[in-house]
């Protein structure tokens, strides 16, 4: 005989059916600041994705009309105060400062150049799949510059775009690395324990115990001048990943150490699990939500790792654009005096650091729902 | 009791000690913590053998070393196979993951027990999985046949454990443990986490289950009105070693180790008006790790001489059945439950005026 089970409107929650997901995602909704940062992240991922699609222009094009250019604003409503359906930027013309004889922009409020969406700008290959020149904005005739231009006349908005798909991505990359490592490390730890920990755990001692910025500084200073800066980015972050892995060993060594012991462990033991079954039903789905929160947290840490390196310029190069890249051009204080929107990327990076800090920390309260 | 032919398990000199190390590289062993020191005792089949002494005295480590969870140090395990007895320290891996579907363990706390990550389904369903006895409906319909018979219904299989009390994560404990019908149960301290309430009625859905299914028990706990309820024979255990095993009735009444009668004097009586008058014990037990010369309770024992200080006492049958690890224990009278008016253990009482 089998038992029926009747299966109950989902929408009715029943914690005594709920599974240790269902438990985590409910605790995690309660933490309000962690669902803005996973919205903040999902808009993260998005931009990272269609960056081509998001920035009106080529990151590399000049716009040679419009250097140093301060943003853009885009209006709905005219000096005059009357509404316009289609939103659009004032029509900037070139002027000569009497003084400085500077070429300087000056806004032209007698013409206005039209912010369309949905418009054929650069074309631009998208992942190597296909061409496409469409963009989400961009005006037919004039320029808009969201977050204004460099000195070169680049657009800084496009640029961010750009940049955001690289830091997230050194970041990802960073941290994939030093998750597969740190597991394996960290479970060969406490799987097999005696001398191979006793090793692991004195090297993870060493490597914690010297500082960390002259470290990375030493390693990537150490990279051929010559590389290229696709090659400077995979090393960057492969160094960024071999360094990163000693708190996850850790981690992980110490739960496996602890669950080892736990008579749930002993019982599936008892119940004639075999090692494979052991890791598999019981230890690994007991701490993956560690390891997950672990991993979370540890993202800003290589984010921000990646803007130092490439703010101090030992990180990636120009043209590979990431957000320490772009704020490597707002080191001196002429930049700044001049050009403030320089610093945008910055606010890029402040805001992905908090929104992984939120998500990391709403995650920490749901990992275990079975705690009292 | 102790017939050869009736044995489902032997123990003989059994010893697990634990390495204490020292120093950051090279690790020396500067000590032993020796748990279980010197255990030979037989459990025959159908019966409860409880086990009892105080905290540390090393009856978990005895209890799953039997089932070598525990890795033994030294000694002999033997568990009755047919007409062979099987030497479960001579068994590989493989080996000894099938003799597990003959003996199993009750665990203390039933709030560690159990996996919360899985619906007790899967819970009482894995032994039979990870073994390839039973799957699909055959397996559900002995997960619900053994559920049945520990008081839960079907109603309870999709869900977690955390949607259960103590005493019911106890019967998901005893179902998961009963799945394979195993034979052998060591009941690691079943009851001492629940409710008084509650622990009556695992006494005796253990009982039943017992006569039922014809299992044998090692019930260690350190509530002796609880041991002195289920069990048939009672073994007690200080530092390691088994200092006195004999009949219940005859432990209780007539203890025969001034260990044994110090913890007789000890059980609380039901009767607010009653004066106790336990039999204290002075000083602390001695460190496991650093036991003291010749009988290991020398060191607290209101009765020692110079004999106890330097030789260590054999476990001899003084009567029928009855063992005692002592020197004076021909010569000395001691006092036992019975002296206490108020302690009233029913099955104890009962086997005595049958």
């Amino acid at each position: 005989m089998v038992a029926s089970v009747q299966p109950l409107p989902s929408r009715i929650k029943r914690p005594d059916v709920a599974s240790q997901w269902q438990l985590m995602w409910w605790r995690f909704r309660r933490h309000h600041m962690a669902v803005l940062g996973m919205a903040m992240l999902a808009a993260f991922a998005f931009v990272a994705i269609f960056a081509e699609f998001l920035a009106p222009y080529d990151p590399a094009k000049r716009n040679p009309r419009y250097l140093a250019g301060a943003p853009t604003p885009v209006h709905f409503f005219d000096s005059q105060g009357s509404f316009h359906a289609t939103p659009f930027v004032y029509a900037r013309t070139a002027k000569r400062d009497p003084v400085t004889l500077r070429q300087v922009p000056a806004v032209d409020e007698g013409r206005q150049w039209p912010v369309r969406f949905f418009v054929r700008g650069d074309t631009y290959s998208f992942f190597g799949l296909f061409e496409s020149d469409l963009h989400l904005f961009g005006t037919s005739d004039g320029f808009v510059h969201l977050f204004g231009t460099d000195h070169l006349g680049r657009d800084m908005f496009s640029r961010t775009m750009y940049a955001t798909r690289v830091s997230l991505s050194v970041a990802l990359v960073g941290v994939t690395v030093s998750f597969i490592l740190g597991a394996i490390i960290g479970g060969v730890a406490g799987y097999f324990g005696g001398a191979i920990d006793m090793f692991v755990m004195r090297l993870i001692e060493f490597i914690r115990s010297v500082p960390t910025l002259p470290l990375w500084l030493a390693l990537t200073a150490a990279l051929p001048r010559d590389w290229t800066s696709l090659q400077i980015y995979v090393a960057v972050t492969t160094i960024l990943g071999l360094l990163g892995w000693t708190h996850l060993a850790r981690t992980v060594r110490s739960k496996l150490l602890a669950l080892r012991e736990e008579d749930f462990v002993i019982a599936a033991k008892l119940a004639g699990c075999t090692d494979a079954r052991l890791i598999g039903r019981h230890l690994l789905p007991s701490f993956l939500s560690y390891l997950i929160v672990d991993l979370t947290i540890s993202f800003p840490e290589v984010l921000l790792a990646e803007t130092a390196l490439s703010f101090l310029g030992l990180g990636l190069r120009e043209p590979i654009e990431s957000w320490g890249v772009l704020l490597y051009a707002a080191q001196n204080i002429r930049s700044i005096a001049h050009m403030p929107w320089l610093l945008i990327p910055g606010l890029f990076v402040i805001v992905s650091a908090l929104a992984f800090n939120f998500v990391g920390d709403g995650m920490r309260d749901a990992a275990d729902p079975y705690a009292k | 009791m102790t017939d050869l032919a009736t044995d489902l398990v032997a123990v003989e000199d059994l010893q697990v000690h634990f390495p204490m190390r020292k120093g950051a590289f090279r690790r020396r062993i500067v000590a032993n913590v020796r748990a279980v020191d010197g255990v030979s005792l037989t459990i025959a089949r159908g019966e409860t053998l409880g086990l009892v002494g105080e905290s540390g005295s090393g009856k978990t480590t005895l209890g799953r070393a039997i089932l070598r969870v525990v890795e033994p140090t030294a000694g002999q395990v033997r568990m009755r196979r047919g007409d062979a007895m099987v030497d479960l320290r001579g068994l590989d891996r493989k080996a000894m993951r099938r003799m597990w579907r003959h003996m199993q363990l009750i665990f203390q706390d039933p709030y560690a027990s159990l996996n919360a990550r899985m619906t007790v389904r899967d819970i009482i369903g894995e032994p039979l999985l990870a073994n390839g006895l039973a799957k699909g409906s055959e397996l559900l319909d002995r997960v619900i046949d053994i559920i049945r018979k520990v008081g839960l219904n079907t109603e309870h299989l999709s869900r977690y454990p955390h949607a259960f009390s103590g005493g019911q994560r106890q019967r998901i404990a005893i179902a998961r443990a009963l799945v394979m019908q195993p034979e052998f149960i060591v009941c690691d301290e079943p009851v001492s986490a629940l409710d008084v309430s509650i622990q009556a009625q695992i006494l005796n859905l253990l009982k039943e289950l017992q006569e039922e299914l014809g299992l044998t028990y090692l019930f260690i706990a350190h509530d002796l009105a609880a041991v002195s309820y289920v069990s048939d024979r009672v073994a007690v255990m200080y530092l390691g070693q088994i200092v006195e095993l004999a009949p219940t009735e005859q432990l209780y009444y007539t203890p025969r180790h001034p260990y044994t009668e110090a913890l007789m004097s000890a059980i609380p009586v039901a009767d607010p008006e009653q004066v106790m008058r336990p039999v204290l014990l002075t000083g602390e037990r001695p460190d496991p790790a650093n036991p003291p010369t010749g009988c290991r309770f020398h060191t607290r024992c209101r009765y020692a001489d110079a004999t106890c200080k330097t030789l260590m006492p054999a476990l001899t049958e003084l009567a029928p059945g009855h063992h005692v690890a002592c020197h004076h224990a021909a010569r000395l009278t001691l006092q036992g439950a019975a002296s206490q008016p108020g302690f009233v253990a029913d099955s104890v009482a009962a086997s005595q005026t049958a």
